[in-house]
């Protein structure tokens, strides 16, 4: 429940203040979201499995955005950066949409 | 490892703390009721769903902001490259008029070799050619439509884009060594520092960039152009083209072409001097004319 009033506290903040995000990070903002999302349905596929637990989501959130975004970084030192997103995307999008239809299973016993 | 992707999709951290978390409480029943539930799970928790609605809404307002910026940006570039080339095609016709006004002082100056003058600078293509000549049409193959051949934008490059600058530079050469007096490709007429290369996907000639139907337009003893390039080996290559690719080659002779005239570069001489003030000799031209 908490989650959910801090979720909407801070998309509420987010149009508010508007922040203005360098150029130099503008390419991993995507990634980022990605990876976030990722993290977001693996906790609430873990709440309602029954384990959920706060310090793996929180670790496991701030690492997904952070390697996401140094995979790509890397991929651009190396010239293959919009290869490595689409290998990022990739995964993290498989894993999204099997929690998704975990969670789905959950709800809807279906 | 592809397949514990597809079937855990659920990081095992969740499941290891969990298991560690049962595992201590059974060991100390009654101690402590939830040990490792420790005081800053909550905020931490708070404040990683508010990172994630902060993220979530500044990815969202990055994508919708930068999309027109960048729009403005290759707009602003669009019009300064048309502004330029408005510019450039101004100065072009300022130094036409300048010379043809420069050409008619001369004449009235110096009446006596004005014949021979005259004679060169249509050679050169500093005067606008008119007469009889012969006239290439070179064209791709239509696009295939999108029934023949799957998806459109599906057929490789080389299918759409038979014709190259080597076609077209064969074919002025071949015009060049049949006695043509002036030639143009799609207008540009050529001198003798001309070029006609490649790059990327359009035919520059004098860093002018072209792109199909191609004219090539020659003036010259009409007969005689059109019985020398019918016979020479470009044109048969041309003809198999044709047949193969379903290219477009047509020559036809015509009794009025008329072939602008062009501000001509000054040729840069190579010379004696230091180094710093040694010009650049000029550079061989691509279409090798014989003259």
């Amino acid at each position: 429940m908490i989650a959910a009033v801090a979720l909407v506290i801070g998309v509420v903040l987010g149009i508010v203040l508007r922040p203005t995000v360098p150029l130099w990070l503008e390419p991993y903002l995507p990634i980022a979201v990605v990876a976030a999302l990722d993290a977001v349905f693996g906790g609430i596929r873990a709440r309602l499995d029954g384990i959920f637990v706060a310090k793996v989501f929180v670790v496991s959130f701030v690492s997904n955005v952070l390697v996401a975004a140094l995979i790509v970084f890397m991929g651009d030192k190396l010239g293959v950066g919009g290869q490595l997103s689409t290998a990022v995307v990739v995964v993290l999008g498989i894993r999204i949409f099997g929690n998704a239809a975990a969670i789905r299973r959950h709800l809807f016993r279906a | 490892m592809l397949d514990d992707l597809l079937d855990n999709p659920l990081d095992p951290g969740y499941r290891l703390a969990f298991e560690a978390r049962l595992a201590r409480e059974s060991a100390s029943v009654g101690d402590k009721p939830s040990a490792d539930r420790r005081w800053w799970d909550g905020p931490l928790l708070w404040l990683a769903c508010l990172a994630v609605g902060v993220l979530l809404v500044v990815a969202y307002q990055q994508q919708h902001q930068s999309a027109p910026a960048r729009e403005a940006a290759r707009k602003d570039l669009i019009d300064r490259i048309e502004r330029l080339q408005q510019t450039g095609d101004s100065l072009d016709g300022r130094a036409k008029a300048l010379a043809s006004q420069v050409a008619g002082l001369r004449d009235a100056q110096l009446p006596g070799n004005s014949e021979e003058l005259k004679r060169l600078e249509l050679t050169s293509g500093a005067l606008p050619a008119t007469g009889p000549g012969v006239r290439i049409d070179l064209d791709e193959p239509p696009a295939p439509t999108s029934a023949a051949n799957g998806r459109p934008g599906t057929t490789p490059q080389e299918q759409v884009a038979v014709l190259h600058d080597r076609d077209i530079r064969a074919v002025v050469n071949e015009l060049w060594a049949a006695g043509a007096e002036a030639v143009a490709v799609n207008g540009l007429r050529l001198t003798a520092t001309s070029f006609i290369r490649f790059a990327g996907e359009s035919v520059l000639v004098d860093f002018q960039p072209i792109s199909a139907p191609y004219t090539i337009e020659a003036i010259g003893n009409r007969n005689a152009l059109l019985v020398a390039f019918a016979d020479s080996s470009i044109a048969r290559q041309l003809k198999t083209m044709t047949a193969v690719d379903g290219i477009t080659f047509r020559f036809t002779g015509k009794s009025g072409l008329r072939l602008q005239s062009v501000t001509v570069a000054q040729p840069h001489y190579a010379g004696l001097g230091t180094a710093a003030t040694s010009s650049p000799s000029p550079s061989p031209s691509a279409s090798e004319s014989p003259r």
